[in-house]
């Protein structure tokens, strides 16, 4: 598991490099290197069967008690040959879609870290681990939706993805954090098998709810469903692998990881059913209405990600439907997004109405897509013949009838969406579409082997058994059990629904001229636009757009107010934030001060002078009518306490303060005759206010210090540097020890300020210079 | 500063400057045991090329600083930083103070330190960033 992930980590490094020399055949070594990762799960698969889940570790971030734990169940198994098995696929396809692109680096960099990210995510066994794979497949998806950056839709809607997913990644880490804080370990395996969180606490729900946000957001279901059909601007490879293969199902996976552990909780079932139905069946109705051919089946992925969740909800009876829709739907709808992207290569045409008679243009490319058609629909052999009948059993089977009819709801409008894909090439057309060229080899490989692999998965599907009852035992938390598997069950009337739904779909494929105007009357079949009219004005993303505008709103608000660029308002924070929590410390404890005040000692007349100096020349600084007199006070105040500094025994903060006096008459005098007339900016009751917070500010720094010496803590950090000075740090420089040694982190931390402040002014300098020469 | 710059200062500055930063380097090695270190060495060290840029000009004494003050800043974090990371090969925490003790004649020892190359950081990026505001000042 740690060979496949470090595989692709290398493969991420050297992408850089081997791109440009490479160029496409890039792509075949991609597939290679995630077909081989196949091949070693694949060949784990009897081992797990007979012994049971596997783990591997590697310590990381001890100190949280996190490790980069790994483990191989059953539904992490299945969720790893889909990654690396599509990934396969996609990378050749990839090849001859985007052939000779110029962004071929980028986009290859992107996709192996998505690849690296959804692999980790499914294996995974420490809630940290997950969150960071989590993550970066939101982050992946993001610079693989945004591929076309030069379009402003392209970026918005990479940004509205990352937005919606990272919102709900954020969610899911408070909701991974509770779970932590209230049940101990950070190990997903001990979390769910142990079950030792009590799951009706406030804590426990709390951290549900977060989950399941976390979880919807990502795969899409209503009310954030929307983003998924605009990730639709991504590059069709992307669209099959990321948004309906893999990572919209991250959430599904998620939650089916988490079933032991919160399936019993009262909203479970409820807020899953209640979810997922209706992603179920708005998915579907959405789905028939649509023009583009992407968007309609981004819609029928949405109502396939809402039935999913929906049998999560149902729970431990759902199990092995699940698991059989899960895969089927991973394949076919995979191979039906290639096909889309394999017709709109050779067409540069994505709109249903305007696509007919491809058969006579492309038979090869009609041949793989009869093959998908057919595993979409569900017929016969098909892998989704026997998931449906599974699911259709589960419905019936239930309690309540209204899952029946939304299951059936739902299958109608995703077989139409699979009928509706022979249109491109059956349907009359005039005038005829024609094929600009025929498609390369690896454009007709994608979907023939996807909807192939679908296809033929049910008649081997009593080979698959064991890998479903392996899913499902993880799914329900069960030790052993075992699943049957069977193409055909006699005439039943599950048979009987099927049939049904068949034709239904069949009649709404032929009458979808009359849907998609439906579509059109209603304003569903484009993107929300800026004013939005028909059913677009109840599209829940008008609250993502109300929301993106009002947190902009607000920034330029407190942007306004807080970074008005006046110098003195914001000293005026800083000194006022400094003021209001330190006074609440020293009022809190003001109790030892009125007891203890420092004895007094004779006055040193040599002290008593440089203190006159110090507050006259303030005064005068303050006060004078003229730069350089204030200049002048300044540096007399500056020595004078430098001095102060020397004769109490802290020779290195007297150098400092000398220098840093000395350096700023420097830079004045450079900046001296560039400066404006030395003017009074400011009104008496500005300067009073200002005074006030001065006063108050140094007032309370005296306090503060009194404070401190009648505290008397009882061990003061100034002996344990004063002893360990010598034999520690091997300096008799006290500052110095402290400064290089004991608290070199902190000295670190302010050069490297130093040196960021110094970038500052020139950046600033700069841009003055270039404003003025424009 | 395009006006003319004053003779004396020039020649002041001719014998000044390189002083400066002979006491820059000597407060910057003794600051261990003595008043100094590296960030009161790396201010001196700016006063000098501050006086050149008087008693010259700018490109005098970009010229003589040779390399860009930004650079300096980057040197002496990462300097910094290389010096904390060197401990960690030896799976100690970063920022261990390590020691070696050089025996010379007779009784004396030179002991060198990671601190030592700390301070030497400190020092660059000290001097990079207050050379890097002052130049541009001078520019304007």
């Amino acid at each position: 598991m740690l060979l496949s992930l470090a595989t692709l980590a290398v493969l991420i490094l050297l992408a850089p490099i081997a791109v440009p020399r490479l160029e496409r055949r890039f792509g075949y070594l991609v597939a290679l290197a995630s077909a081989a990762s196949f091949g070693c799960f694949g060949t784990r698969l009897p081992d797990l069967f007979r012994d049971g889940p596997y783990s591997e570790s590697v310590p990381w971030l001890p100190t949280l008690g996190s490790e980069l734990a790994l483990r191989l169940d059953g539904l992490s198994a299945l969720f790893a040959l889909l990654v690396t098995g599509i990934g396969a696929v996609v990378a050749l396809y990839t090849v001859g879609y985007l052939e000779d692109d110029p962004r071929l680096t980028r986009f290859w960099v992107a996709f192996l870290l998505f690849e690296l990210a959804m692999l980790g995510l499914v294996l995974a066994d420490d809630l940290l681990v997950l969150f960071v794979f989590w993550e970066l497949t939101s982050v992946a998806s993001f610079f693989l939706i945004g591929f076309a950056h030069d379009r402003p839709r392209v970026r918005a809607n990479a940004q509205q993805a990352l937005v919606v997913t990272g919102a709900g990644g954020l969610a899911l880490l408070a909701g991974f954090l509770l779970l932590a804080q209230e049940a101990g370990p950070f190990r997903l395996s001990e979390l769910s098998t142990t079950a030792r969180l009590p799951v009706d606490t406030p804590l426990a729900s709390a951290a549900f709810a977060l989950v399941l946000l976390g979880a919807i957001t990502k795969s899409a279901q209503v009310p954030f469903h929307f983003w998924l059909p605009n990730a639709m601007e991504a590059p069709t490879p992307v669209s099959a692998y990321l948004h309906s293969a893999t990572m919209v199902k991250a959430g599904i996976y998620l939650l089916a990881r988490l079933s032991p552990l919160f399936g019993s909780h009262p909203w479970w079932e409820p807020a899953l059913v209640a979810l997922g139905g209706t992603t179920a069946v708005v998915g579907a109705l959405l789905a028939v209405t649509q023009r583009d051919l992407k968007r309609l089946l981004a819609y029928s992925t949405v109502a396939a990600l809402g039935t999913l969740v929906l049998l999560l909800g149902l729970g431990a009876a759902a199990a092995k439907a699940f698991t059989l829709f899960l895969l089927a739907h991973a394949l076919y709808k995979g191979g039906a997004f290639l096909l889309a992207g394999a017709i709109e290569h050779g067409t540069g045409q994505r709109a249903l109405e305007r696509l007919g008679q491809l058969w006579r243009h492309a038979p090869p490319l009609t041949a793989s897509a009869l093959l998908v058609v057919l595993a979409a629909a569900g017929l016969p052999p098909a892998l989704g013949f026997v998931a449906k009948e599974a699911v259709l059993e589960t419905g019936l089977r239930s309690t309540a009838p209204f899952v029946t009819v939304v299951l059936t709801g739902s299958f109608l409008g995703q077989t139409a969406v699979a009928w509706l894909l022979l249109r491109p090439f059956f349907a009359r057309r005039t005038p005829e579409p024609s094929l600009e060229h025929p498609p390369h080899w690896t454009l007709l490989s994608g979907p023939a082997a996807l909807g192939g692999a679908a296809l033929v998965g049910g008649l081997v599907v009593s080979w698959i058994a064991p890998l479903v009852a392996a899913v499902a035992n993880s799914v329900t938390g069960a030790a052993k059990s075992q699943v049957e598997l069977a193409l055909w069950h006699s005439v039943t009337p599950v048979l009987g629904m099927s049939v049904v739904i068949l034709t239904a779909a069949a009649l709404l494929a032929i009458a979808w001229p009359r849907c998609a105007s439906l579509g059109d009357r209603l304003a569903l079949t484009e993107p929300l636009p800026e004013r939005p009219r028909g059913l677009g004005r109840l599209a829940p993303e008008r609250g993502y757009r109300a929301g993106l505008e009002g947190v902009l709103r607000l920034a330029s608000v407190q942007t306004r107010i807080l970074q008005n660029g006046y110098l003195r308002l914001y000293i005026t924070v800083i000194v006022g934030t400094a003021i209001l929590l330190t006074a609440a410390t020293v009022l809190r404890t003001r109790g030892p001060v009125a007891s203890g005040l420092p004895t007094r000692t004779p006055v040193d007349l040599l002290d008593a002078i440089l203190v006159l100096i110090i507050v006259v020349s303030g005064f005068v600084a303050v006060r004078a009518s003229e730069r350089l007199a204030a200049v002048a006070a300044l540096g007399a105040l500056g020595f004078s306490l430098a001095l102060l500094y020397a004769r109490y025994g802290a020779p290195d903060l007297a150098i400092t303060q000398v220098l840093v006096d000395t350096l700023t008459v420097v830079l004045l005098v450079f900046a001296f005759y560039r400066l404006p007339r030395y003017a009074r900016l400011s009104s008496t009751a500005t300067r009073l206010r200002d005074a006030f917070v001065a006063a108050i500010f140094g007032g309370m720094m005296a306090g503060f210090t009194l404070l401190v010496f009648a505290l008397e803590p009882p061990s003061r950090i100034s002996t344990f540097f004063n002893e360990q000075a010598y034999p520690a740090a091997h300096g008799r420089n006290v500052v110095n020890t402290i400064l290089v040694d004991f608290r070199a982190l902190d000295t670190l931390g302010e050069i490297t300020v130093l040196g960021l402040a110094s970038i500052g002014v020139l950046t600033l300098l700069t841009y003055r210079r270039g404003e003025r020469t424009r | 500063m395009s006006t003319l710059p004053s003779l004396i200062l020039r020649t002041a500055v001719r014998w000044i400057a390189p002083l400066l930063l002979l006491f820059s380097l000597f407060l910057l090695v003794r600051g261990h045991h003595e008043p100094g270190g590296g960030f009161s060495g790396g201010l001196i060290a700016s006063t000098g090329f501050a006086l050149l840029t008087f008693g010259y000009d700018l490109v005098t004494a970009r010229r003589l600083l040779r390399v860009h003050p930004s650079a300096l800043v980057l040197a002496g974090v990462g300097l910094a930083l290389a010096s904390g990371a060197v401990p960690m090969l030896g799976g100690q925490p970063f920022l261990t103070g390590l020691w070696v003790t050089i025996p010379l004649t007779g009784e004396a020892a030179l002991k060198l330190g990671t601190p030592l190359v700390f301070d030497v950081g400190v020092y660059l990026a000290v001097i990079g960033a207050t050379l890097a505001m002052l130049f541009a000042f001078a520019e304007e």
